[in-house]
């Protein structure tokens, strides 16, 4: 029964994400709430949403004194007793990956491939930081804030908590087999053709992988070219699969850590590529 | 006289109930799958692999479908050149083992010295140290056939021991 309830909700989740983008709205408050600023889910401005598929956030800062009015506005993620994204950047100079879109006029949102994949976590992280924080293991959160590019002089919101369930598989254009790695592992990026927008990229079998591992501390491999070493295998009409161990793909030199892999791919043609995206979890691994 | 028989008849019924109660009772155990155990005599000689497939720890836990769950990769790397050995003592026990990887990958910290095993009749774990080298690795043993054994590689987080996240799985074949 436990086995079939299941199925049911991942079917029903399944369903949700495969028609319906999820939207979630908020109205931003100038300092904290209690209980982390958690905004519980009420079926309707605030859905439930799974860890494992796109969301897309849009605040309202109009009560927020210090925000509103704001020609630009960012994104701070984290999971309270956790960690924070890895695009974070620096609290007093956000990157421009944190840049959110306006929607209107104090209105901004940001879509998040997954909470797994922005904050490049594995759902146990997820648990154990919401047991952190004092709850059950399934009380997961994701949390964020909206706040200027320099956030440091008071432009910020309070934390905004809202809640996420466990994982359910969404097929991606790229996905990375396994999601957690360490760089002595074999990796395999795997390209889902049918999932491509980019219309130059829809029908060539002709793709080749540019990969970019950015290390702890600093400093930047990328690997790239059209070569046949780079060349993707197609496993079916419109899926295609490159592997290979991080650490010798990127010539690490010794005690370097690979912190994430942006992963793009392209075609022959030069300028004709599928826009990049970062992908699965570096683990460092224990000997 | 009739009080005792009444009341031994009331404690009669009762019994039956929880007798049945418990029998009509499901219990949910837990899906364990059974680590098949091999003897020390079964291990001896040298291994070649055959297949190597990778297992998503996450995506096992997760429920995710089968073919995200693992994935193939002997034809990835040159696999079929890696080798495994081990010999048994005079006395028939655990003695050495060499790993001769040739090209393919190798994820052992440590490629010669003794083995061990969890058990020398129902061997579940394979044991791989030497007393000059820091490192060690472990084995977990799937399955075998008399010319086939299946062992599996955990590749736990640095900061968590407990935390597997992916494990690999040779197939040897007796050379």
């Amino acid at each position: 029964m436990k086995k079939i309830f299941s199925f049911i909700l991942l079917l029903a989740l399944f369903s949700v994400s495969a028609f319906a983008q999820v939207e979630v709205r908020v109205k931003a408050t100038a300092s904290t709430a209690p209980d982390d600023g958690f905004i519980p889910p009420d079926g309707n401005d605030v859905v439930l949403f799974s860890f494992t598929e796109p969301v897309k956030i849009i605040v309202d800062i109009s009560e927020v004194p210090n925000l509103a009015g704001a020609g630009e506005l960012f994104i701070w993620g984290f999971l309270n007793g956790c960690c924070g994204a890895p695009t974070n950047g620096e609290f007093c100079g956000s990157p421009n990956s944190s840049r959110m879109v306006q929607e209107g006029p104090n209105l901004f949102s940001f879509t998040i491939p997954s909470v797994r994949d922005y904050m490049q976590t594995g759902f146990k992280q997820a648990r154990d930081a919401a047991v952190s924080r004092g709850r059950n293991p399934d009380e997961t959160r994701f949390g964020f804030l909206v706040k200027l590019r320099d956030g440091c002089n008071g432009g910020q919101s309070g934390d905004m908590n809202i809640a996420f369930t466990g994982p359910v598989y969404v097929k991606q254009k790229y996905e990375l087999f396994p999601f957690n790695y360490s760089q002595g592992d074999v990796i395999t990026v795997v390209y889902n053709q049918d999932l491509e927008d980019e219309a130059g990229m829809q029908s060539t079998s002709d793709v080749y992988l540019y990969a970019r591992a950015t290390l702890a501390g600093g400093g930047t491999r990328e690997v790239s070219g059209i070569t046949p070493e780079l060349k993707l295998n197609s496993e079916t009409s419109d899926r295609f699969t490159i592997s290979f161990i991080p650490k010798e793909f990127f010539g690490l030199n010794e005690g370097e850590q690979i912190n994430n892999i942006t992963v793009e791919i392209r075609s022959a043609i030069a300028g004709v590529g599928s826009g990049e995206g970062i992908v699965g979890s570096v683990f460092t691994l224990r000997e | 006289m009739k009080n005792i028989i009444s009341h031994n008849l009331v404690l009669l019924v009762v019994a039956s109930w929880l007798l049945l109660l418990s029998a009509c009772n499901v219990f949910d155990y837990p899906e364990i799958e059974e680590p098949i155990s091999v003897k020390v005599s079964e291990l001896n000689g040298t291994w070649r692999v055959s297949k190597v497939t990778q297992f998503d720890q996450e995506a096992i836990d997760n429920g995710f479908p089968e073919d995200v769950q693992k994935r193939d990769i002997t034809a990835q790397f040159p696999f079929a050149e890696y080798n495994l050995a081990f010999t048994l003592d005079a006395q028939g026990r655990p003695a050495t083992f060499l790993v001769t990887p040739g090209n393919a990958p190798n994820f052992l910290a440590i490629n010669s010295g003794s083995w061990s095993v969890d058990h020398p009749v129902f061997t579940t774990q394979i044991n791989l140290f030497d007393a000059t080298n820091p490192n060690s690795a472990a084995f977990r043993v799937k399955r075998i056939s008399s010319d086939v054994i299946a062992l599996q590689l955990l590749r736990n987080a640095a900061d968590d021991a407990n935390t597997l996240y992916l494990f690999y799985e040779y197939e040897f074949t007796k050379n």
